[in-house]
C-alpha cells in the first residue's frame, strides 16, 4: 500500500534560482525503507524539508505530496501540527541542535508523548523509560534527568530516535542520521534504528550521501542529482549495475577500498559522457573555472 | 520588511543629516538672536514653527540642534568605540585571568551611569556639550566591551585564527586582519544603536541642564525651556526631532546588519 | 631523517576539579616522507595530538622534537622553523578560510609572516608563488580575486591545501580533511593530496575516523583511544591483522555494502 506518494513536485526559492527540486515523483509503500541518495546541493534536504511541511516562506512550491491520501502541500498548519510526531516524525542530522539545550531529555520525550495520546504525566514517564531502556540508554533515570550537552552524540541521536519512534509513527524522515558521529557509534546507531523502524512497523525515507550506509539501511534507493531523480531500483540492482553515468560515478568514488593505495580514485567526471550531464555537474559540484557570482 | 526598515531608518537619519546641513548655510533667523517682542509667536509663515519664550526662531534652532545632535552621537560613540573595542578584543583573544580583570572593571563603569559622570564632570568644570560627551561615550565603554568581548569570543573558535596561527602570524595582525573584518557587522548595528541612545542621553542631560548652557540651540535645551501649558507645540516640536534621529538611526543599524554580510548573500 | 619525535607526551586540560587526560602517555616517531594516519574516535586525543605537533598546544609533559630539535615554542628560532616547515589543513574549509579575505590574501599568509618571512628558502615574489600553488591544486590563477564564498566547498579545500603548502612546507599536517565531504569531492582532494604528497615528497600526518581513508593514502598509521596508544605500525600490519581487540573492533564498525 502507498504510504507518501510525491507527485511531480517542484520548489524553488525565488524565480531566480535554479529549482531545488524539478519535478520529482518518488512513492514509498507502508513499512518500505527508501534511500534517498545525493550529493550536497542536490535537493534531498529540500525535499525531506518539503514532506515535513519544514520549506521556509519564500520557498515556492508545485506538485504534490500525498501522504495516507492527504495532500500535505495543502494541509492547514494545525493539522500538520498534529500528525508530525504522530504518524511522520523526522531524525535529523545534529542531534544537538534537534534537542531543545534548556529542557531534561526525558522531559522532552514526554512531552512528544503527552502532545499526541491523552495520558497523564506518570504515563507518559513509564513509555520514556520503557523507550529510553530499549534504545541503549542506560541508566535511564539518570540519562532522563540529563540535558542534552551532558550526553554524547552517540546519547544524543539515541535520545532522538527515540522520540521518533515513540507514537508508532508509519513513516520516520532520516536526514542523514548518523553523519556526525563517529564509525563505531554510527554501526551501533544504524542497528538500533533498523530494529526500532522494524519493531513499530514504520516505513523510512532515509537521506545520505553514503551510499555504504543506505545499502545497509535500506530495501530501495533513489538518486538525486541537481534537483532531479535520476535513478530508482532495489539497492543491489542499482548499486550492482547503475544504468545512469551519475550513479555509475557516485558508486564509483564511494569504492576507496577497490582502489590500492596511492592509486587514483576515480571521480564522478570520468564517468560523465552525456553533455546534459558535464553541464548539471559544472553547476553543482566542482567548476574548473570559477567565475564571479552576481553579488 | 528588512527593506522597508533600511527605507525608513535612512530617511529619518537623512532628515537630520539634511537638517544639519543645510544650518551650516543656512537659517531662516539667526538661532541665537533673541526678540522680546515676538515671544510664543505661533506657527505662521514669518516664523515657520514659531518662536520661543525668549522670541527666538524654533526653526532655525531645530536645524542648528541637529548639528549638535550629531556631533555628540559621533563623538560619544567614537569614545566608546575607541576604548571599548580594542579592549573588547583583546579580553576576548587574551588571557582568562586578564579578562576577568577587565570584566570586573567594566561592571563598576557599568554601575556609573552617564548621568553620574556628567553632575561629577559638571561640577569639576562646568557643564557643556563637551562635559555632556565625554559622560555618554565614557558609559557607553562597557557595552562595547562586553559587544566585541563576545564576538570575538566565537570568532577564535573558528579554524582560520588556528590556520593563521599555523603561518605563524602574530596575535596583533591576527586581531586587526581575521577578528576585526569579522566582528564589524555587529559593531556597525551596535554603533548606531548606540548612537541613538546618546542622542537621547544628550537631550535628556541637556533637559537637565548639564549639557548645553542656556541659549545654545539643542533639542535638550529647547524641550526645556519649552512651556508646555503656554505653547505646547514648543515643546512638541524638540521631541519629534529626538524621536525620528533615535528611531531612525536605530532601524538604519538594524537593516545594515544584513547588507554588511557577505556570507548572507550567499544563495542557497 | 626522524621528522617528528614524541616521547612520554601527556596533555591535561581542565582546573583542580575536573581533569581531562586528553594525551596519556603517547610516543611516537615520525620518519621524513612516511605518511601517517592518526585513527581514533572523538576524544581519543587525536586532534590534540595534532595541535601538539602544530605548536598550537604545549604537552603538559613529555618531549616532542621536530628534526632533532626540542619543540620550545619560546625559542624565535625554532619557531621560525617550525612555521615554515609544518604547515596543516583543516577539517572544514568554511570554518578554516577568512570569510572576508580574498583567495591571494589567504593563501599568501603564511609567507607574510614575521617569522619565516627573512628566511632564505621563502619565496620573495608573492603573488608569483600563489599562482603557483594555485595552479598546483589545480585552480586558475585568477580566481585569487575571489572571496571563499563564490567557491564550492571542494574548491575551498583545494584553497586550504594552497595556503598550506605557500611556504614549502616539509611536513603537512591534516585533521579529517575530507570528512566532511560528498564521495566525489573527498575522491578529488585525496587524488590531489596524495599526489602533491608524493611529487613534493612532503612528509603527512593526517587525523581521521575514516579507516579507508588511512589504508588507501598512509602507509603507517597509529590507533588512539582515550589519549592513549592502542597500536601503531605499517597500514597494512595493523589494519591486515591487528593484535587489538580494539583495533579490531574500529574496523569491523566500518559500514560496508550489506552482502546478500
Amino acid at each position: 500500500m502507498t504510504l507518501l506518494a510525491i507527485d511531480d513536485l517542484s520548489v524553488d526559492f525565488g524565480r531566480h534560482h535554479r529549482p531545488a527540486l524539478d519535478h520529482v515523483s518518488l512513492l514509498v509503500d507502508a513499512g518500505q525503507r527508501l534511500g534517498l541518495v545525493g550529493a550536497s546541493g542536490s535537493g534531498k534536504t529540500v525535499l525531506a524539508s518539503a514532506v515535513m511541511g519544514l520549506l521556509p516562506d519564500n520557498a515556492h512550491l508545485t506538485g504534490t505530496v500525498r501522504f495516507q491520501g492527504r495532500d500535505l502541500t495543502r494541509l492547514p498548519d494545525a493539522a500538520f501540527s498534529r500528525l508530525r510526531g504522530q504518524d511522520l516524525t523526522m531524525v535529523f542530522q545534529e542531534p544537538m541542535t534537534a534537542l531543545d539545550p534548556t529542557m531534561k531529555v526525558g522531559r522532552q520525550a514526554s512531552e512528544v508523548r503527552r502532545l499526541h495520546t491523552r495520558c497523564s504525566a506518570a504515563q507518559a514517564r513509564a513509555k520514556v523509560d520503557e523507550i529510553f531502556t530499549r534504545v541503549g540508554l542506560d541508566p535511564v533515570s539518570q540519562i532522563a534527568d540529563a540535558y542534552p550537552h551532558e550526553l554524547s552524540g552517540g546519547q544524543r541521536q539515541r535520545v532522538v530516535i527515540a522520540m521518533a519512534v515513540m507514537n508508532n509513527p508509519s513513516l520516520v524522515i532520516c536526514d542523514e542520521p548518523t553523519t556526525a558521529l563517529d564509525a563505531m557509534v554510527q554501526a551501533t546507531v544504524l542497528a538500533l534504528l533498523v530494529e526500532e523502524l522494524d519493531r513499530v512497523d514504520a516505513a523510512c525515507l532515509f537521506i545520505s550521501h553514503d551510499l555504504d550506509v543506505v545499502s545497509s539501511m535500506c530495501d530501495d534507493v533513489a538518486v538525486i542529482h541537481g534537483g532531479r531523480i535520476v535513478e530508482t531500483g532495489g539497492v543491489d540492482e542499482v548499486l550492482d549495475r547503475p544504468r545512469h553515468p551519475y550513479t555509475q560515478g557516485l558508486v564509483a568514488t564511494a569504492r576507496i577500498d577497490a582502489v590500492g593505495p596511492g592509486q587514483r580514485l576515480p571521480v564522478i567526471d570520468d564517468f560523465s559522457s552525456t553533455s546534459d550531464l558535464v553541464q548539471a555537474a559544472s553547476e553543482q559540484c566542482d567548476t574548473p573555472a570559477p567565475t564571479r557570482q552576481d553579488r | 520588511m528588512k527593506r522597508l526598515t533600511v527605507i525608513v531608518g535612512l530617511v529619518c537619519s537623512g532628515l537630520v543629516v539634511l537638517a544639519a546641513l543645510v544650518s551650516l548655510v543656512w537659517t531662516p533667523y539667526n538661532p541665537r538672536r533673541v526678540d522680546p517682542g515676538h515671544k510664543y509667536a505661533p506657527l505662521s509663515w514669518t516664523h515657520l514653527l514659531g518662536t520661543d519664550m525668549q522670541g527666538m526662531d524654533t526653526l532655525s534652532r531645530l536645524l542648528v540642534g541637529a548639528q549638535t545632535t550629531l556631533v555628540v552621537g559621533v563623538l560619544a560613540v567614537a569614545i566608546a568605540a575607541i576604548v571599548g573595542v580594542p579592549l573588547g578584543i583583546f579580553v576576548g583573544m587574551g588571557h582568562r585571568f586578564v579578562g576577568e580583570v577587565v570584566a570586573r572593571g567594566m561592571d563598576i563603569l557599568f554601575a556609573l551611569p552617564a548621568l553620574l559622570l556628567a553632575i561629577l564632570l559638571a561640577a569639576a568644570t562646568g557643564a557643556s556639550v563637551g562635559t555632556a560627551t565625554i559622560a555618554i561615550g565614557v558609559s557607553t565603554i562597557p557595552i562595547f566591551v562586553r559587544m566585541t568581548r563576545a564576538a570575538t569570543l566565537t570568532i577564535m573558535n573558528q579554524d582560520y585564527i588556528l590556520a593563521a596561527q599555523v603561518s605563524g602570524t602574530p596575535t596583533p595582525v591576527i586581531a586587526v586582519r581575521h577578528v576585526l573584518p569579522n566582528i564589524a557587522p555587529l559593531l556597525g548595528v551596535q554603533a548606531a544603536a548606540s548612537f541613538s541612545m546618546a542622542i537621547l542621553a544628550e537631550a535628556g542631560l541637556s533637559y537637565l541642564g548639564l549639557s548645553a548652557p542656556p541659549t545654545t540651540p539643542t533639542w535638550g535645551r529647547m524641550l526645556k525651556d519649552a512651556n508646555i501649558f503656554i505653547a505646547p507645540t514648543q515643546a512638541v516640536i524638540p521631541g519629534i526631532a529626538i524621536a525620528v534621529a533615535v528611531l531612525g538611526f536605530n532601524m538604519l543599524g538594524d537593516g545594515l546588519r544584513d547588507y554588511l554580510d557577505p556570507r548572507l548573500k550567499e544563495v542557497r | 631523517m626522524t621528522a617528528f619525535e614524541m616521547t612520554h607526551v601527556s596533555m591535561t586540560y581542565g582546573g583542580r576539579r575536573r581533569r581531562v587526560r586528553a594525551l596519556d602517555d603517547v610516543s611516537l616517531s615520525v620518519e621524513e616522507h612516511q605518511k601517517w594516519g592518526i585513527v581514533g574516535q572523538s576524544g581519543s586525543g587525536k586532534t590534540t595530538l595534532l595541535k601538539i605537533l602544530a605548536g598550537l598546544a604545549s604537552p603538559t609533559s613529555g618531549q616532542v622534537r621536530l628534526f632533532g630539535r626540542d619543540l620550545d615554542l619560546k625559542s624565535a628560532d625554532v619557531m621560525a622553523e617550525l612555521r615554515s616547515s609544518v604547515q596543516m589543513v583543516f577539517q572544514d574549509p568554511r570554518s578554516s578560510l577568512n570569510p572576508r579575505m580574498k583567495i591571494s590574501s589567504i593563501v599568501s599568509e603564511p609567507l607574510r609572516s614575521p617569522l619565516v618571512r627573512n628566511r632564505p628558502d621563502m619565496p620573495t615574489d608573492h603573488a608569483a608563488r600563489v599562482a603557483e600553488v594555485l595552479r598546483a591544486v589545480g585552480l586558475p590563477p585568477d580566481c585569487g580575486d575571489l572571496y571563499p564564498h563564490e567557491l564550492s566547498g571542494g574548491q575551498r579545500q583545494r584553497i586550504a591545501l594552497a595556503r598550506a603548502l605557500a611556504p614549502h612546507p616539509r611536513i603537512l599536517l591534516a585533521d579529517e580533511p575530507v570528512s566532511a565531504m560528498d564521495v566525489d569531492v573527498r575522491a578529488q582532494v585525496l587524488n590531489l593530496l596524495n599526489s602533491l604528497v608524493d611529487s613534493m615528497g612532503l612528509t603527512l600526518i593526517m587525523v581521521t575516523h575514516d579507516l579507508s581513508v588511512v589504508r588507501h593514502t598512509c602507509d603507517h598509521v597509529l590507533v588512539l583511544n582515550q589519549g592513549r596508544v592502542v597500536e601503531w605500525g605499517p597500514t597494512s600490519t595493523v589494519m591486515g591483522d591487528p593484535r587489538e581487540e580494539y583495533t579490531r573492533q574500529l574496523l569491523a564498525s566500518t559500514i560496508r555494502r550489506r552482502t546478500v
